[in-house]
């Protein structure tokens, strides 16, 4: 069948307006790679790019600014709040990263065309799912970024490691893809159509069956994604293998990428069949449970953050059990943004002590730290106090306003796993602490870092900011969130 | 166009399809034939999408069926690109050797 030229409606400015940061990263991305093609890449062009590509799509979300909303190509394209804070945090965080990359051992091998290009492109399909209404393209975004991200854990530091953690990740990655689609595919069998919203329509009693089992899978694709226990199995070893960069972008952008993309389904999936919500009830009590009890027993420091992040997925997701519509969104991202700070800070200081011949630090590898650094131990100590959740940092604010609203949830049972398992937590985080401060320092220790002023400016910023935010800033980041629309 | 194949005929295979798929994921130990068992999910989901399209009447299915075979192809290169380099580093594609991360 031929489709005259005439209904095809042309595209509406406002389009170029709202999908700008999509639009920079896209060409930027395609610059990268046909630039190392050409043999025209270097390091100070690669820096450029990077740098006024990152700019440019911040500036291009914060142009956006406010609840003002778009839907384009019948909700193919939906710009609102969700998009508007999603991609922001996403793009500053990247490039904050990024940035982190520059003093580390593996600057040669990320600063090149074709690992620019994945990066771009991988943060890309994280804006590109958050701004959808479609299944289609929220697909597309998904694999766009778990894609680049396959790439990425294997591909920056070359190792057995982290090759054994890209076929493990690509695989159970994979697999959750799979699951995902096909509740998509049994969706669109109930209603008819892959918009979110077709959701909300009443479907015949013979297709409802469907429609459950379609929203379970979908459901639990997505859970898989973000790494809820008992479909966790994947992250530590991930996490692990990676390198500690990679690692850090997985631990805050795709974290957040992934949790609002659940928020947006959940508010609709809810919206229609609230008995779905028992399932987040069980997989954020599962998740916090064996993400902090296995946390426990860990000795190497990254593996261990996998397992807290685990639990902090957990602690999440309590949120998308009690109630999608009030202000639970507002809540989420408050704790998004005070967690990947404490994430940043604390792999900015991880990536920094590494060296090429002493990857995946051991808690023994920092032993008596804060003789030999005493600022970088105490960035550290501030940003796991901030992830243990203990005051006066902006992670007890999370953790507070996370529990109060399950309070008034009347989900009174799983606060109180949740707030036992915060205490559990404690352990394994102030063993890094009683490492770094009471213990003496090895004397064949291979650690020698330079001196970065990158280093310092990030990990300084993100500290001061989950402090700040912690006593003084509360009050003003919470009504920016509100005012955001959330 | 009367549908000569009823929606539960092409259900069961899609499902079966897909259990297929899953069961080849966690028995089988050569990686080329784990990426395959993924492969056989994916397009599981894409019969179901056609299908469903049929079912209902419109296209979105059809549409969705292309873009899953192209993401299904850009895996099969990533997924055939890791292998390259597994067999490279390790001399074998088994699954048992990738024991180095645990705990």
């Amino acid at each position: 069948m031929e489709v005259a030229l005439s209904t095809l409606t042309p595209i509406p400015v406002a389009f170029y307006g709202a999908a700008s940061p999509i639009l920079i990263l896209s060409v930027a991305g395609i610059l990268a790679m046909l630039l190392s093609v050409c043999g025209k890449w270097n390091r100070p062009r690669s820096n450029f790019l990077f740098l006024f590509t990152i700019l440019a799509a911040t500036l291009g979300c914060l142009v956006q600014n406010g609840p003002r909303s778009f839907s384009f190509f019948e909700g193919a394209f939906q710009w609102g709040s969700v998009a508007y804070i999603g991609s922001l945090l996403i793009v500053g965080l990247a490039g904050v990263l990024a940035a982190l990359f520059y003093p580390s051992y593996l600057r040669t091998r990320f600063f090149t065309g074709e690992v620019i290009a994945l990066y771009l492109f991988t943060l890309l399909g994280m804006l590109v799912l958050l701004s959808s209404d479609d299944f289609v393209t929220i697909l597309v975004g998904v694999e766009l970024s778990a894609m680049g991200l396959y790439a990425l854990v294997g591909y920056v530091d070359i190792n057995r490691l982290s090759l054994e953690a890209a076929v493990k990740y690509l695989v159970l990655g994979s697999v959750a893809t799979a699951i995902f689609l096909f509740g998509v595919g049994l969706l669109y069998l109930s209603t008819g159509s892959l918009s979110l919203h077709a959701i909300l329509q009443p479907v015949a009693p013979a297709m409802q069956i469907w429609q459950q089992t379609g929203m379970l899978m979908v459901l639990l694709g997505l859970g898989f994604k973000l790494a809820l226990a008992p479909f966790h199995s994947w992250a530590p070893d991930v996490y692990e293998g990676a390198p500690s960069g990679i690692t850090a972008f997985m631990a805050t952008c795709v974290k957040i990428a992934i949790l609002l993309l659940l928020f947006r389904i959940c508010r609709f999936f809810l919206q229609a069949q609230p008995q779905w919500s028992q399932l987040f009830l069980y997989l954020a009590a599962f998740s916090i449970v064996i993400g902090n009890w296995l946390a426990l027993v860990q000795s190497g420091l990254k593996r261990m953050l996998a397992y807290s992040s685990i639990a902090h997925s957990g602690y999440m997701a309590m949120l998308l059990s009690i109630d999608p519509h009030g202000g639970a969104l507002g809540t989420l991202v408050f704790y998004l943004i005070g967690y990947s700070l404490a994430s940043v800070a604390i792999f900015g200081v991880i990536m920094w002590l590494e060296e090429k011949n002493c990857r995946n630090l051991h808690l023994d590898d920092i032993a008596g730290l804060s003789r030999k650094y005493p600022l970088a131990s105490l960035a550290l100590t501030v940003a796991i106090l901030s992830l243990a959740g203990m005051p006066p940092t902006v992670g007890f604010l999370g953790k507070f306003f996370i529990l109060t609203q399950a309070v008034q949830g009347a989900q009174v049972g799983l606060v109180i796993l949740a707030a036992l398992g915060s205490t559990v937590s404690l352990y394994y985080y102030l063993r890094v602490l009683v490492r770094m401060y009471m213990h003496e320092p090895d004397p064949i220790s291979l650690l020698a870092p330079q001196r970065s002023w990158l280093t310092i400016l990030v990990v300084g910023t993100s500290v001061s900011l989950v402090v700040l935010m912690g006593t003084l800033w509360t009050q003003p980041m919470l009504e920016w969130v509100k005012g955001v629309g959330l | 166009m009367s549908s000569i194949i009823p929606i539960e005929h092409s259900l069961i295979l899609a499902f079966l399809l897909f259990f297929i798929g899953a069961a080849g994921v966690l028995i089988r130990r050569n990686l080329i034939t784990v990426l395959m068992s993924i492969e056989l999910m994916l397009n599981s989901a894409n019969l179901l999408f056609v299908a469903a399209s049929r079912q209902v009447g419109n296209v979105d299915g059809q549409v969705m069926m292309s873009f899953v075979v192209v993401i299904a192809a850009c895996e099969a290169a990533i997924g055939l690109a890791m292998v390259i380099a597994i067999f490279r580093r390790y001399g074998n594609i088994k699954t048992e050797f990738l024991r180095a991360l645990r705990g």
